[in-house]
């Protein structure tokens, strides 16, 4: 056998250049495939870890898919409040052990503004229950401060105590400013790969206050009376959502009941990994298209190994012969040819996987920076190492088309060496 | 050593192309079988090589009944007592002159036991061959840098080396000039008698024949299509 490997190295070494192009083809499917399989991991994986820890997420009545768009991802908007009374009805149920009130509806040049209590920054966690951390500075404290995601921070240049000034509704340009109350960047929150990082957080109190003048989405000076801030009490009237975390989780469902059937107003509360798995499933298509379409790659990467080895199968015809001449057996031209298709895709698959390994070493920060991807730099995961022994055992099994027609114009040429 | 009865041998459903009463070559022997083209030279060397299996008459190598073994058993018996030599392109373009003399010690124990005996090893034994064969410094050359001429005579030592009771030529030296058609045949007849190997010399130039003592007409053997 290792005389054959060895007569299979020196011819592979001869044809080198069309080696070396089978090679970077199954390398490129191959980074390809695992590629989109660690991306959709990845993706996955950011995805349903971006809130964790939590046991229910309440807010007006609506779906569930869509309370969790605006009150974790920040997309859409909501189509009701929750008034102030029912949350704090519901925060102080027996099974809850702390609750983080958020309203939403505010921006600043794109990203959005959310009021919330400094509960937030202790219980709000993602990933494995990871916990908020403070890159620089601290929590709210005073009425105006204002804690940055990381992001925003980054892509707006901001340092700590620089001033800002919130826009009235959520567009990126929007015209109506709260200019009368600047707030004052106290913290900014280290990287999450989560629309945390693209959030600007202000207590409740703040978003109460520069609420003040406006009437019905206008902002009419001196409307709002002449009371200064600090003699106001700013309780909010209306949140947009909360996040409960229960003492037991074994309350979650009856909880979840009934706050379904709170009589005051409409609400719903949802499991945050439910929701989440909901969202995923209906992006889950796209994951799925997106593996096929890997999958076809290997399969043109393979085709074209093929077509290589068979064009080249003609030339080759002479060299079979003379070792057939020289002895060796049908059986054993067979084992070259399979064991040269062997040898190519295993080349293929670990430059393969290599190079992408290397790529996403070198893209890594990026991806996380840009899209919040958090792709695991682990070891190949079973599936992934399935994968691979998938295209291993398909390139040894087209192997066997080339290495059959060998063992058949060998038993055919016999020794006349066809030119 | 050689004997061939009674063979006959063509494709399904097509007129015999090879009919052979008898034929027998003794050991040692060195004979020149020539004959035009398409009158079964080819055949008869895939069918004394055992390529092909003969479906009438028998064929006995080394009092061996060919017709009798499986594929495989013909193969190894090929491998073990059968030296080739081609037209051209005889040799493996990216093994060394040197291993590809060796080449067929490694298919076959037998001719790999032969070499060590006489030689001592098997690089001896390929080392001594190019060496009669003037080739000894060209042992790492790749054969690609190797004259036409140079190219056969590493074929003749690879088909000579662990002494193979038969060695079969076919049309070695037609591509070869005259001068160093002469000097090759002298050659390859040298070292079958050291090694007292038979040989079965196939071309269709009538003019080498002088050099061998026995010549066999093809033509004149060949009964088929003869009774047609």
């Amino acid at each position: 056998m290792s005389l054959l490997l060895s007569l299979t190295l020196k011819s592979l070494w001869n044809r080198r250049l069309t080696a070396l192009m089978v090679i970077a083809s199954i390398a490129v499917s191959v980074m390809l495939l695992l590629g989109v399989e660690k991306v959709r991991t990845g993706a996955k994986e950011s995805f349903s870890s971006t809130i964790s820890g939590t046991d229910l997420i309440v807010g007006a009545r609506s779906g569930s898919v869509q309370l969790l768009l605006y009150s974790v991802f920040r997309m859409g908007n909501a189509t009701n409040n929750v008034s102030w009374k029912s949350y704090q009805d519901i925060a102080s149920n027996r099974h809850v052990a702390w609750s983080v009130p958020i309203s939403l509806g505010d921006s600043h040049r794109g990203y959005r503004v959310m009021g919330t209590t400094t509960a937030y920054f202790k219980h709000y966690q993602y990933g494995r229950k990871r916990p908020l951390v403070f890159a620089r500075g601290q929590q709210f404290e005073q009425l105006h401060d204002v804690v940055l995601g990381a992001e925003v921070a980054r892509a707006l240049n901001y340092q700590m105590g620089d001033k800002l000034v919130i826009a009235h509704g959520i567009g990126s340009t929007s015209f109506a400013k709260h200019e009368d109350q600047p707030f004052t960047v106290v913290g900014i929150l280290a990287p999450t790969g989560t629309p945390v990082d693209h959030t600007l957080h202000v207590s409740l109190q703040a978003i109460e206050a520069i609420h003040i003048d406006w009437q019905t989405g206008t902002y009419i000076p001196g409307s709002g009376g002449t009371t200064p801030l600090s003699e106001r009490e700013l309780e909010p009237k209306q949140i947009t959502a909360f996040l409960l975390g229960l003492k037991s989780r074994l309350a979650t469902f009856q909880l979840q009941r009934s706050i379904s059937n709170y009589r005051a107003e409409p609400l719903q509360a949802v499991l945050p990994g439910v929701a989440l798995q909901e969202l995923w499933s209906m992006v889950g298509i796209a994951e799925n298209a997106l593996l096929i379409i890997s999958a076809f790659v290997v399969v043109s990467g393979l085709f074209g190994m093929l077509t290589v080895l068979l064009t080249g199968m003609n030339e080759r015809r002479r060299e079979l012969a003379i070792l057939r001449a020289v002895g060796a057996r049908p059986w054993q031209i067979l084992v070259l040819l399979v064991m040269e298709t062997a040898l190519l895709t295993l080349a293929g698959l670990l430059v393969g996987t290599a190079v992408l390994y290397l790529g996403l070493l070198a893209l890594l920060p990026w991806l996380e920076q840009a899209y919040g991807l958090q792709v695991a730099l682990s070891l190949p995961a079973q599936r992934e190492l399935l994968l691979l022994i998938a295209v291993f055992i398909a390139g040894v099994v087209a192997g066997l088309i080339p290495g059959y027609r060998a063992y058949r114009y060998s038993l055919a040429d016999g020794m006349t060496v066809r030119t | 050593m050689i004997d061939l009865q009674q063979i006959t041998f063509g494709w399904p459903d097509r007129p015999a192309l090879l009919e052979i009463p008898q034929l027998s070559i003794e050991q040692g022997e060195r004979i020149f079988i020539h004959g035009p083209s398409g009158c079964g030279k080819t055949t008869l060397l895939n069918l004394i090589a055992g390529i092909h299996p003969a479906p009438q008459g028998s064929i006995t190598l080394n009092g061996e009944q060919l017709n009798t073994l499986s594929g495989s058993q013909r193969d190894r018996f090929r491998a073990d007592h059968i030296g080739l030599i081609f037209q051209q392109f005889n040799l493996l373009p990216y093994l060394s002159v040197q291993a590809n003399v060796e080449l067929p010690c490694q298919f076959s124990k037998i001719r790999r036991e032969r070499a060590e005996q006489r030689y001592g090893s098997v690089a001896e034994a390929g080392l001594s061959l190019l060496q009669e064969l003037g080739l000894s410094g060209l042992l790492q050359q790749p054969v690609t840098d190797l004259s036409i001429g140079q190219q056969q005579r590493v074929a003749a030592a690879r088909a000579l080396i662990g002494s193979p009771e038969i060695i079969i030529a076919d049309e070695p030296t037609s591509s070869l000039d005259s001068a160093n058609r002469a000097a090759f045949i002298e050659l390859l007849i040298n070292e079958c008698d050291q090694n007292g190997s038979t040989l079965l010399f196939v071309s269709h130039d009538q003019s080498l024949a002088q050099q061998f003592p026995r010549q066999i007409d093809l033509l004149q053997l060949n009964r088929a299509g003869e009774a047609v």
